[in-house]
C-alpha cells in the first residue's frame, strides 16, 4: 500500500485542513495548481471557503474517492441521486449554496451537478406561491404584470 | 447568508438544466428578480424548424445568443439561423429526414453540377460550426446537405473540447470529407455511429482514437447502409485503446452474404484475449444470435478484466452464458440488462437474482411466479432498479399464495429506487409454451389484499410501473402508494375508479403518472 502525498489547504478563517493527494484531485482547480507547482510544502490557501463548507467538501471527496464513475459526463438528467448524495444535501438553504459556490469555485463537476440537482428538486412541480415559499421570496410584481403571458412557446 | 438570488449569473446554467419548461414558467412568476434571473434558462435550449412563423424571433434570439447552451435545427431552415454564434454553446443538434440525400444518393449525382441550393445548405452547416467552437456535443442526424471535408476539418481544427459526437446517415460527400470526418472524430471522447454511409478506407491503418471511451457502432436495419463491411467496424474498435464503453449491433454479421462472420468474431475474441482493451468493462451486443449465439458465451469466457455492465439485445442469452456468468463475472456486475428477444427463461432469471450478489440495475423479461421458492432468497441486496414481469402458468392453482411469495422475496430488496413490473416481452416468447398473457388473471395481482402492502419496506422507491400488464390499481392501492411510498416521483400503469382531489393530491406532490412506459 503506497503512501498517499498530502496537501494541506487553508480555509477562509485560517483553519487548515491535511488531505491526500488522491482526494485533492478531485477538484480540478487543486489538481491543476498541483500538476504546475509541484509539490509544495506550505498551504494552498482557499479564501473563498470557510472551514465548516470545506470540511462538507472534502467528506464529499472522500466518500467518493474510489468512484470510477467520477468524471463521466453526468448529464443524465433524469438518473436518480444516490442515496449518500441524498443525505449528504440534507442541509439548509444557505449551506447548500455556500456548496454550490465551493464546488464552482473548487471546479468539482459532479458536485456542482448534485448540489444545482437538488435546489432544481426544490424547485420542480411547485407552484409560484410553494416557490416563494421555500425560498422565502416577496412577490413584488403589480397585478398588471402577474398576470402577462411570459412564456413564448419555442 | 447567500439566498438562491445571490448565485452569480454563472451558476445558473447548472441548475436550469435540470429544469422542465412547466418549473421555469413557475419560477417567471414567483417575483421580479426570480423572473430575471430565471428568465434567460427559457432561452438554454433552442429548437428551429422550417414552420417557425414569428419573424421577430431571429431577432430576438439574435439578443439571446449568450444564454443558448442547446441549439436544434429541424430540417433545412432560413440561412440567417446558420449564422448565429453562441458563446456558450454546449450542444447543437442538425437532424433531417434525410429525403434530399438518400434522392441524390439514389440517383448517384455526386458527378453532376450540385444545385445552388444543396451548396447554400453545405455552406450554412460548415458556418455554422465555424461559429461555435464551444460546442461540446454534436448530433448530426442525416443531414440535409452531405458535409465536405471543410465541415470536419472546422471541427478537428477550431472546437475548443468536443466530447460527444452522434452521427446517423451520410456524413462525408467526397473521400476527401471521408477522412476530414475520422480525422474529426479522433478529438472526441464518446462516438455514436449509426448506420453511416460512409467509407473508411484504410483510414484505421493509420489513425487511433485516442480519447473514445464510449464507442457506439449501430445499424438500423431496414436503412440502406454502404457501411456493410463489419471488418471496418473491428478496426474501428482496435483504434481506440481507451475504450470503457462498447455498444456493438452486430446485425451485419447476420447476413448469410458476407464472408465468415465466425471469423470475425473469432478475430474479436482474440482481442480480448489478449486485453486489447483493458479498461474496458460495459459490453452492449446486438444480435449476436442463432449461429452466432454460441459466440456470445465463448465471448465472455474470454473476457479478461472484471465486467462492470452487460446490455444485451436479440442475443441468444443460453445456459452456456449464465455458466460463465456465474463462473466469472458476478462478482464484478453491477448492471445486467436483457431485453425480450433473448430466450432468457424464468428459472435463469431467478438464478441471477439468488447468486449476484453486487448486481444493482437488472432487466429481464419474464418469472414465473410458481418458480419462486422461499428457501432461495434473493441475495441482490444492493439492488436499485428491477425490470421484470411475474407471470402464471395457464395450470396454476395456487395463485394467491404464489402472489404472496413473491411479494414476500421484493419485500426485502429494500435499496429498490425502481421497480418495474411491466411486460415488455410482447410476442418474443411464444417461444415457450407455457407462455400465457390474456388477462389479468395471468400476472402478478397488484391489488393491496393481494400482498401489496408487503412492499411498504420499499421506503426509497420513487418508480413504479407495471405498463402492459393486464394489471389494473384504484383508490384503495393509490392511498397506499402516497402513504408508503413517500419518495415516488413516477407511476406507470392503468390506474381505476381514482377520485379527483386523489389525482391533484398526486399532481401537488410531484408524482408523475402515465398509462404506458417509454422504452427505457
Amino acid at each position: 500500500m503506497s503512501a498517499h502525498s498530502q496537501i494541506l489547504l487553508t480555509s477562509s478563517e485560517g483553519t487548515e485542513f491535511i488531505i491526500d493527494r488522491d482526494i485533492a484531485d478531485k477538484s480540478m482547480l487543486l489538481k491543476c495548481m498541483l500538476e504546475d507547482i509541484g509539490e509544495i510544502g506550505q498551504a494552498v490557501p482557499l479564501p473563498n471557503v470557510s472551514g465548516p463548507i470545506l470540511t462538507k467538501v472534502i467528506e464529499y471527496c472522500t466518500h467518493h474517492r474510489d468512484d470510477p464513475n467520477f468524471l463521466s459526463a453526468n448529464d443524465d438528467v433524469a438518473a436518480d441521486i444516490d442515496e449518500w448524495d441524498l443525505e449528504y444535501c440534507k442541509v439548509d438553504q444557505g449551506t447548500l449554496y455556500e456548496l454550490i459556490l465551493a464546488a464552482n469555485y473548487l471546479d468539482i463537476k459532479p458536485l456542482m451537478d448534485l448540489t444545482c440537482k437538488t435546489v432544481a428538486n426544490m424547485i420542480k412541480a411547485k407552484s409560484p406561491e410553494e416557490i416563494r415559499k421555500t425560498f422565502n421570496i416577496t412577490n413584488d410584481f403589480t397585478p398588471d404584470e402577474e398576470d402577462q403571458d411570459w412564456v413564448d412557446e419555442h | 447568508m447567500t439566498g438562491i438570488l445571490n448565485l452569480p449569473e454563472e451558476i445558473r446554467p447548472f441548475i436550469g438544466k435540470f429544469l422542465d419548461t412547466k418549473a421555469i414558467q413557475a419560477c417567471l412568476l414567483v417575483s421580479r428578480s426570480f423572473h430575471q434571473s430565471f428568465e434567460p434558462i427559457l432561452w438554454q435550449k433552442v429548437v428551429i424548424r422550417p414552420t417557425k412563423p414569428d419573424p421577430g424571433y431571429i431577432s430576438a434570439l439574435r439578443t439571446r445568443t449568450w444564454d443558448v447552451h442547446n441549439y436544434v435545427i429541424h430540417d433545412t431552415v432560413a440561412s440567417e439561423f446558420y449564422q448565429l454564434s453562441f458563446p456558450h454553446l454546449r450542444r447543437l443538434q442538425l437532424s433531417d429526414k434525410g429525403h434530399e440525400v438518400s434522392n441524390r444518393a439514389d440517383k448517384n449525382e455526386d458527378s453532376h453540377p450540385l444545385p445552388l441550393i444543396y451548396v447554400q445548405q453545405a455552406n450554412n452547416q460548415t458556418q455554422l460550426v465555424r461559429l461555435n467552437p464551444t460546442t461540446q456535443t454534436l448530433v448530426v442526424t442525416n443531414l440535409p446537405a452531405t458535409p465536405d471535408a471543410e465541415f470536419w476539418e472546422t471541427i478537428y481544427s477550431a472546437w475548443v473540447s468536443p466530447q460527444i459526437l452522434h452521427a446517423t446517415g451520410p456524413v462525408a460527400s467526397t473521400e476527401e470529407a471521408a477522412i476530414a470526418f475520422w480525422r474529426a472524430c479522433t478529438r472526441f471522447s464518446e462516438l455514436s455511429l449509426l448506420s453511416l454511409t460512409v467509407e473508411p478506407s484504410l483510414i484505421f491503418s493509420t489513425l487511433t482514437f485516442p480519447r473514445v471511451r464510449r464507442l457506439n457502432i449501430q445499424t438500423t436495419s431496414g436503412i440502406h447502409t454502404r457501411w456493410d463491411k463489419p471488418q471496418d467496424h473491428l478496426a474501428l474498435m482496435k483504434a481506440c485503446p481507451q475504450l470503457k464503453h462498447l455498444t456493438w449491433d452486430a446485425i451485419m454479421l447476420s447476413s448469410t452474404s458476407l464472408p465468415s462472420p465466425s471469423a470475425l468474431l473469432s478475430e474479436f475474441r482474440q482481442a480480448i484475449e489478449l486485453n486489447h482493451w483493458p479498461y474496458l468493462d460495459s459490453l452492449e451486443f446486438c444480435w449476436l444470435y442463432n449461429k452466432l449465439g454460441k459466440e456470445l458465451a465463448l465471448l465472455l469466457d474470454a473476457f479478461p478484466n472484471p465486467l462492470m455492465a452487460l446490455r444485451l439485445r436479440t442475443c441468444a442469452f443460453n445456459s452456456h452464458v449464465l455458466a460463465v456468468l456465474k463462473d466469472k463475472k458476478f462478482e464484478s456486475l453491477r448492471i445486467l440488462k436483457i431485453y425480450a428477444n433473448c430466450g432468457i427463461t424464468s428459472k435463469a432469471t431467478l438464478d441471477i437474482l439468488t447468486s449476484c450478489p453486487n448486481i444493482e440495475v437488472f432487466r429481464s423479461t419474464h418469472i414465473y411466479a410458481g418458480d419462486v421458492n422461499p428457501s432461495k432468497p434473493w441475495v441482490c441486496k444492493r439492488l436499485r432498479s428491477l425490470t421484470v414481469c411475474f407471470i402464471h402458468r395457464e395450470s396454476t392453482s395456487s395463485r394467491a399464495a404464489l402472489d404472496q411469495q413473491v411479494y414476500t422475496q421484493l419485500a426485502n430488496l429494500t435499496n429498490l429506487t425502481r421497480l418495474d413490473l411491466g411486460q415488455y416481452s410482447m410476442g418474443y416468447t411464444t417461444s415457450d409454451p407455457e407462455f400465457h398473457l390474456r388477462d389479468a388473471m395471468n400476472t402478478l395481482d397488484l391489488r393491496l389484499k393481494a400482498g401489496l402492502g408487503q412492499l411498504s419496506t420499499l421506503t426509497k422507491l420513487r418508480f413504479f410501473g407495471y405498463a402492459y400488464s393486464f394489471q389494473v390499481t384504484g383508490q384503495v392501492e393509490l392511498s397506499w402508494m402516497m402513504e408508503h411510498w413517500r419518495e415516488l416521483r413516477t407511476l406507470i400503469g392503468q390506474l381505476d375508479g381514482i377520485e379527483r382531489s386523489a389525482l391533484r393530491a398526486m399532481e401537488a406532490r410531484g408524482v408523475e403518472y402515465r398509462l404506458s412506459a417509454r422504452e427505457c
